[in-house]
């Protein structure tokens, strides 16, 4: 009988003991996820392998630049927000293709593609060691979702134990443009 | 070898008593629900054309198909094909940008249907990434075989996806499929210059 | 009276054994767990090894890899004015490294997974310009030659035994890094061993 007694409250311990690690256990995403650092618009914010050092936001509903000759155009149904920034990388030449705005309610936006074909836009350099590399960030969202913006940038997107880094931009006091042209050197 | 004692035989044939109705009725729950499953696509809902449905990630609003020979980006469709096009409104009701739209929308009556091609319409090019809460009016291209006969009536079905924070494999966040949402009838115009 | 205890003995037994086998399960279970950690752990160990460079070889001018000897055939910097007019902003150097190879052995698919880059004396490490980027700047500081292959192409059509080959690879690099760098050449089933020659550039 007691034995008996000893092997329930046994299985039960266990059980416990097991429900207990399975809904402590870090899910994944956070075991795998990015090594963060976070600063303001302005400053450089450096992480182990690069740096971004954001210069101006500019927001508009339309962008206007040269591809091949041909004047493109696009319009937006919310509103154009173009970031300029100054990347370095230190160890290993690099790519830097992740860029997300989280807007005001939470939602990431990633930089948009319709514009990836518009000049100096940073997606489409390399960072070499040494070589500051400046160009732009181009996203596309609501206007609502503008009033607090942070940038996210890493080397590619979801990074799993790989640096991220986090901006805080100034808030936009600056009425929304009709048009931003932008040129060869960005904005 | 002996004969085992009475009480050990009485033991032994619970306890193969217990193991097999265990597993009849774990047979009977599993049988249950999977005709249960079978069950649930004729309960599909059935949506007007125009009436925007809830598929988990997107809000899409399936206004109007058409069959031609032109592409929305104006190109010609490729020899021996012509373009099956729905346009529509869609939405992406998730909190992030995706591109993750090619499973939405199944054409019922096309067997091994292609994947099809999301045009932008506000740049007649291609739709890569929607922003979340921006919605687009966007058209889905099929191209098939030029000689294909696309019924009069389409019957289209809306396929949903639900959000798991944590998946049973690796307790990571994921979209993963939650079956049909709905089902349309919609008119197909044949365009003789094709798709405008 | 014997009948119940010789059932009795062999239902003993049977439970012995039962028993025997649940312990022997239980012990084997973190065996078995270590085991399978432990091979995994031992691939992944395997496979960064085989991303990584550790055991690289320099301070001749001629060095035996993957097959073949190889040297350094050539080394520009172009951004100065010295090499060619160009003059590039800032810090910015244009460099050209041929490398040459003479197959000693069949080399076959040995040349897979080709790497070539530049380091510093503090580690830093620069990859080349991608291919099509490469051949226009060929283009435009060479109209008329045809751009040679990149280490990528070359290792598709490695030279036959006693044939040669050269590669051509170019880097963007700070002004300031020019005079330290080293070319560093590594195959996929070769790595961590790899070669290196310093560039000797001024």
């Amino acid at each position: 009988m007691k034995t008996r007694f000893v092997t329930i409250a046994g299985v039960i311990v266990a059980a416990l003991t097991l429900s207990f690690l399975q809904t402590t256990t870090p899910p994944y995403a956070m075991i795998t996820g990015p090594l963060k650092t976070s600063g303001q618009q302005g400053e450089a914010v450096t992480s182990t392998t690069f740096s971004v050092q954001v210069g101006d936001v500019a927001r508009a509903r339309t962008i206007g630049y040269n591809r091949f000759g041909e004047a493109v155009a696009l319009e937006s149904s919310g509103v154009w927000v173009v970031v300029s920034a100054e990347l370095r990388g230190f160890k290993e030449t690099m790519p830097v293709h992740g860029a997300t705005i989280v807007g005001a309610s939470g939602r990431r936006y990633r930089q948009s593609d319709r514009a990836s074909g518009a000049p100096d836009v940073l997606s489409t350099k390399v960072l070499q060691p040494g070589l500051p590399t400046t160009g732009i960030f181009i996203f596309e969202m609501p206007e609502d979702e503008t009033g607090t913006m942070t940038l996210v940038v890493s080397e590619q997107y979801e990074p799993q134990l790989q640096d991220e880094i986090s901006l805080t931009l100034e808030p936009q006091d600056e009425a929304v443009r009709e048009r931003l042209d932008i040129g060869p050197d960005g904005i | 070898m002996g004969q085992p004692d009475r009480g050990e035989t009485r033991k032994g044939w619970r306890a193969r008593l217990v193991a097999v109705v265990g597993a009849v009725s774990a047979a009977l729950i599993s049988l249950g629900y999977s005709a249960y499953q079978q069950q649930v696509p004729t309960k599909v809902p059935q949506v007007e054309a125009g009436a925007p449905v809830e598929t988990g990630r997107w809000r899409v609003s399936v206004l109007r198909g058409s069959a031609g020979s032109v592409l929305p980006s104006g190109l010609n469709v490729s020899p021996g094909k012509k373009a099956l096009t729905l346009e529509m409104t869609l939405e992406n009701v998730s909190s992030e940008s995706s591109n993750l739209y090619g499973d939405l929308i199944v054409l019922a009556d096309v067997p091994d249907a292609p994947r099809p091609t999301y045009y932008l319409l506000r740049d007649n090019e291609i739709l890569w990434d929607l922003q979340p809460r921006m919605p687009e009016a966007v058209a889905a291209v099929w191209e098939l075989p030029a000689e294909m006969d696309v019924p009069k009536d389409l019957r289209i079905i809306v396929e949903g996806v639900r959000f798991k924070p944590r998946d049973n494999l690796y307790a990571a966040p994921g979209w993963f499929p939650a079956g049909q949402v709905a089902e349309i009838n919609l008119p197909v115009e044949v365009q003789i210059g094709g798709v405008p | 009276m014997r009948l119940f205890a010789s059932g009795w003995t062999s239902v003993q037994m049977a439970f012995e054994r039962e028993r025997r086998i649940r312990w022997l399960a239980i012990i084997s279970l973190p065996v078995l767990i270590a085991a399978a950690v432990g091979i995994n752990a031992w691939r992944n160990i395997g496979d960064y090894r085989h991303g990584i460079e550790i055991d690289v070889a320099q301070g001749a001018s001629e060095l035996d890899y993957g097959g073949a000897a190889w040297r350094l055939e050539q080394a520009r910097l172009i951004g100065d004015g010295r090499d060619t007019d160009v003059q590039l902003p800032g810090e910015m150097r244009l460099i050209i490294v041929r490398l040459a190879a003479t197959a000693i052995d069949d080399i076959g698919e040995g040349w897979g997974e080709c790497s070539v880059s530049l380091t510093d004396e503090a580690g830093r490490r620069w990859l080349p310009l991608d291919v099509v980027l490469s051949d226009d700047l060929s283009r435009d500081l060479d109209p008329v030659a045809e751009p040679l292959d990149g280490c990528g192409i070359s290792s598709l059509d490695p030279p036959a035994r006693h044939q040669s080959t050269v590669i051509e690879e170019k880097f963007v690099v700070p002004a300031t890094a020019a005079s330290e760098l080293l070319v560093h050449l590594s195959f996929g089933a070769l790595r961590p061993a790899a070669i290196a020659f310093p560039l000797g550039l001024s």
